[in-house]
């Protein structure tokens, strides 16, 4: 199998994959970051597939400042001087921080449909017998009131001061904001704070994009600082989490194969001692990798971020294979390259075919981040296996100008392997002490389901966030409901019918709600039957006429009354109207299809911000037709936790096979051979036990590595004549060093995936590293 | 991130800037009329006339009853408002205003919310940092009873006139909010007590309060007073 000629085929595979990933590169580079790309396709519902719509189109163009200052008008002057800067520049379509013209665009808007939208107190007490009584009752307690000034205008084309109600009702019951001078203002801790929304003109998720925002950030910020010491300036975008998450990938990807290579470059001249172990070193490496991209472009049209900060680590994997046959090198005389490759063969082999199979079992899982993780890791080990077997034999052929003088690594390899078998019995205790002392980790491990254990986003971003939120009194629930019509109008009846029971009970409703857009837009049902409520009226009409004569109205005014309402309506608001009115600005994100078509299909979303009555709330989704219920964190929480369960089932299922394929080739010293990743899977787990780190789905699945990697220092082991003990202990140590190294820098990512992928392994081959020469016992001596 | 809602925070101070969308002219006795002739100089914390100094220190840490009749002339009413009741101001609690006629009504007015019901009927609260304009005024109405010099002069710019024992304090706002509803207050006194308040607003509407038994209260008298304002909360 080893020869001239398959070296040459192999040159021939290695340039057609290095240019498939070139081409691939060049032509179909696709970068992906959203979290959510992790999931299975099946999970990715339509109502999911919808909120994400949302957050990667308008709202994750939306960016939110807050300028706060202890001086009111330092504040606002800060505020209206950013505003323009922000309006000037061009990363931002529209910026907004003076509303004084959006509130007369509401009164513009909605006053002629006064009695197209009717305020649901005002509509229950026109559909009461005795209601023209209460609504006369009404308007003299607002005239008599103190503050009646505020509504008094109105009057004149609006006695009854339908008007108001309207907008009285539309206030959300938790408010922080209030106006003032035109500005969205509130007062928090003796501070001063001011709000501008603006729309970014370009993509959140480019680099271009974000890098340019952080610059031009830097400037604003700076700037005002000058102007007005202490000043706060807060913003909160997907552009500035996008472009922390693509700084720590950057950082990652640099600290880890940096710390990787520059650690290898150590082991390797500190072992062997030359430059050409080095470079031949690398080879495999660079080739493996590259062509992973290429393969994993071409299987996907895309690259997972996380998969190619994994694909770093993947260094310290690589360099496994040619580790044990520098070993042989470095320390044998006279060296015979093929016959000594043809030695490590069936080991180099099995090693492979274990960390493969164990990567393989990962694409079996149907989160689909994890599967490109084991496309792209099965891809670079198998070509860097590959190059090293059939290469190296021909790339190595001379005796090491040192084999006669062992580096200082081997003696303590030998020192190690001379003390193993010297304290065979006491090395047992310790094993034994240290399964014990993991038993009560594994009582202590907490299993989490949760998604939030993988929310790496940057904590003082995070804060900003938080702060805002805090500031302007959004919820921080994420729970939507998505109301589906097959039309623009059917949707908003059924979301009509889905609030009516809420605003039955507005004293104890079951569940809290951010803005219905029916209230701001009811359906052409809702607006013809409030103006056919209005037109009751008509039936009072001496009575009304009378009251308001002697409250003091003119006969004029009150004849007009009674004609606007009695007259047929010459328009009703439309979606279409709606959507291109400036009022309907701030909400126009919850309307999801095209209002200029009556006819398609809509779907409306409301936020939930909080759940009462459970029961009552889930009675009410019981009675109502298309809608559905999102909440992201139990949706996620839920397919974890059912993907974790079936991961049990195929990480047991692998630790089962192997053993299956051991017993098969090493029948009954399988077990022994078997033992050390086994335990070092026991120990990973007791380790998280330990640390209260919460156990999740990614370091469950990590165990399949930890077996595939501990399983090859034990084969090594096995297959090595005792004789070779301390050369194959030297490989093994190697080879585990360059592993803990690489993983280790894995577990420091900003990536919480690869945090956990990186903590685990890091775990789980000290373990097997530490617990290897088990594999040695059942022989006649250590 | 779930942001685009916050227009929606916007939508009641709608009704402020609605005010500005109808103008009308004033018909009737304006009590801002003639500022210029009835107050001579704004005052500023150095020009502090003595006998505002001796009203103000008379009025500061009491409270105050009175009985009142009120006229509320609206330009788009043929005939003005009339109306009658109690007033009780107690520093800490804020404005207790009991309308006897045309009929029963109970408010009380915090810095923070208006609280009516009635007939003892059901609470109605309005909560007024929602309503920054009803606020502006809330707050320059309890800044009127409290006979802080400093309160008043944040909220107004302060103009006084007297002729012997009877006297006027003329206020303006400062506010940009709460000047876009008021355009002036005057209050009215004889000696140590207030006799009347005046309100213009900038669409040319008038109050007028007449105190008919204004008197103080010291503190030891406002438990006498507490269960006026306790339905409010």
């Amino acid at each position: 199998m080893l020869g001239t000629k398959t070296a040459l085929a192999w040159c021939v595979v290695v340039v057609i994959l290095c240019g498939l990933s070139c081409y691939q590169i060049i032509y179909h580079w696709k970068l992906q970051t959203d979290v959510l790309a992790l999931l299975p396709d099946t999970e990715r519902d339509p109502a999911t597939a919808a909120l994400r719509q949302i957050a990667s189109g308008n709202l994750g163009r939306t960016v939110l400042f807050v300028v706060g200052h202890s001086q009111e008008s330092a504040a606002r002057e800060a505020t209206r001087l950013l505003g323009e800067k922000l309006a000037a520049s061009p990363l931002f379509v529209t910026v907004h921080w003076d509303h004084s013209r959006t509130q007369q665009a509401f009164f513009d808007l909605y006053f002629p449909f006064r009695y197209h939208l009717l305020s649901p107190s005002l509509r229950h007490d026109l559909n009461v017998p005795d209601g023209h009584l209460a609504l006369i009752q009404r308007l003299k307690q607002l005239l008599y009131q103190p503050t009646s000034s505020l509504l008094t205008r109105f009057l004149e084309a609006d006695p009854l001061l339908f008007f108001p109600a309207l907008t009285q009702d539309w206030q959300p019951p938790k408010r922080k904001l209030h106006m003032q001078d035109g500005l969205l203002t509130a007062h928090h801790n003796g501070r001063w704070y001011h709000v501008i929304t603006a729309q970014l003109a370009l993509d959140p998720f480019a680099t271009a994009t974000q890098e340019q925002f952080d610059a031009q950030w830097e400037t604003w910020v700076s700037s005002l600082q000058q102007t007005w010491p202490g000043i706060d300036i807060i913003g909160t975008s997907a552009v500035r989490f996008a472009a922390a998450t693509q700084k720590t990938i950057v950082r990652d990807i640099a600290i880890i194969s940096i710390g990787s290579l520059l650690g290898i470059t150590i082991l390797i001249l500190g072992t062997f001692q030359t430059g050409r172990h080095l470079i031949l070193a690398l080879l495999p490496i660079v080739i493996g990798i590259w062509s992973a991209i290429g393969i994993t472009l071409w299987l996907f049209g895309d690259l997972h971020t996380v998969t190619l900060t994994f694909g770093a680590s993947l260094v310290g994997i690589c360099d496994d294979y040619s580790f044990h046959y520098f070993t042989y090198h470095r320390l044998t005389t006279p060296w015979h390259a093929q016959r000594t490759m043809r030695h490590l063969l069936l080991a180099l082999s099995l090693g492979a075919f274990t960390t493969i199979l164990s990567f393989l079992g990962l694409a079996f899982t149907p989160l689909v981040g994890l599967q490109q993780i084991a496309v792209f890791a099965s891809c670079g080990v198998l070509v860097a296996f590959a190059t090293v077997i059939l290469w190296f034999p021909y790339l190595l052929n001379e005796t090491h100008p040192r084999a006669q003088h062992p580096p200082a690594l081997y003696f303590a390899t030998l020192n190690a392997f001379a003390f193993g078998n010297r304290y065979r019995k006491p090395l047992l205790i310790v094993y034994g002490l240290v399964l014990l002392l993991c038993l009560p980790g594994l009582w202590l491990l907490h299993v989490s389901d949760s998604p939030r254990a993988l929310n790496a986003l940057p904590k003082d971003l995070q804060e900003q966030d938080q702060f805002i939120r805090t500031i302007m009194g959004l919820s921080q629930n994420q729970t939507h409901l998505i109301v589906k019509g097959h039309t623009a109008e059917d949707a908003l009846q059924k979301l009509e019918q889905l609030t009516a029971p809420l605003v039955d009970q507005p004293a104890r409703p079951s569940v809290e709600l951010g803005p219905v857009i029916t209230s701001f837009l009811p359906s052409m049902k809702q607006q013809k039957a409030n103006l056919l409520t209005v037109q009751r009226l008509l039936d009072q009409r001496p009575f009304l006429a009378q009251e308001l004569g002697q409250l003091g109205f003119t006969e004029e005014v009150i004849q007009q009354f009674f004609h606007t309402i009695a007259a047929p309506p010459e328009t009703f608001l439309t979606p279409e109207l709606w959507q291109q009115h400036e009022a309907s600005r701030g909400l126009r994100h919850l309307w999801l299809g095209d209002p200029s078509s009556p006819t398609s299909s809509t779907s409306l979303l409301v936020q939930v911000f909080h759940i009462h009555d459970p029961y009552a709330f889930a009675a009410l989704l019981d009675k109502s037709e298309g809608i559905h219920y999102v909440d992201p964190v139990a949706d996620f929480t839920r397919v974890f936790k059912h993907y974790r369960r079936q991961a049990a089932w195929l990480v047991s299922g692998a630790y089962v096979l192997i053993f299956a394929i051991l017993v098969w080739s090493y029948k009954a010293r399988s077990v022994i051979i078997m033992l050390p990743p086994v335990l070092a899977a026991l120990v990973t787990i007791s380790v998280f036990g330990w640390l209260g780190h919460p156990f999740h789905l990614i370091h469950l699945l990590m165990l399949l590595l930890v077996l595939g990697m501990g399983i090859d220092f034990t084969i090594f082991i096995a297959e090595g004549s005792l004789a070779e003990g301390p050369t194959t202990l030297l490989a093994l140590t190697l080879s585990a060093l360059s592993t803990v190294l690489s993983f280790g820098l894995l577990s420091l990512s900003g990536q919480a995936v690869l945090q956990a992928i990186g903590l685990t392994v890091l775990i789980g081959i000290a373990g097997a590293l530490f617990f290897a020469p088990l594999a040695y016992y059942g022989r006649s001596s250590l | 991130m779930k942001w685009g809602g916050s227009l929606w925070l916007v939508l009641p101070w709608l009704l402020i800037a609605s005010i500005s969308a109808a103008e009308r002219s004033a018909t009737t006795q304006m009590p801002c009329a003639d500022w210029e002739t009835r107050f001579s100089q704004r005052l500023t914390h150095t020009t502090i006339p003595e006998p505002l100094v001796k009203i103000l220190a008379g009025h500061k840490g009491y409270g105050f009853a009175t009985t009142f009749t009120e006229e509320k002339r609206i330009t788009v009413l043929r005939t003005p408002l009339t109306s009658s009741g109690q007033l009780v101001f107690l520093p800490p609690r804020g404005l207790y205003r009991q309308l006897q006629k045309p009929f029963a009504q109970e408010l009380v007015i915090t810095p923070d919310a208006i609280f009516q019901r009635q007939a003892n009927g059901p609470t109605h609260t309005l909560a007024l940092d929602a309503l920054p304009g009803a606020k502006a005024f809330v707050s320059a109405f309890l800044a009127l009873f409290s006979g802080s010099w400093d309160t008043l002069y944040t909220h107004f710019d302060v103009y006084f006139s007297h002729q012997e024992a009877r006297w006027q304090l003329g206020l303006k706002p400062t506010n940009a909010t709460m000047a876009r509803s008021i355009a002036c207050l005057v209050l009215e006194g004889q000696q140590a007590h207030i006799t009347s308040l005046w309100i213009q607003e900038t669409s040319s509407d008038v109050t007028h309060d007449h105190f008919l038994d204004p008197h103080m209260l010291p503190e030891p008298q406002w438990s006498n007073y507490q269960s006026q304002f306790s339905w409010a909360r």
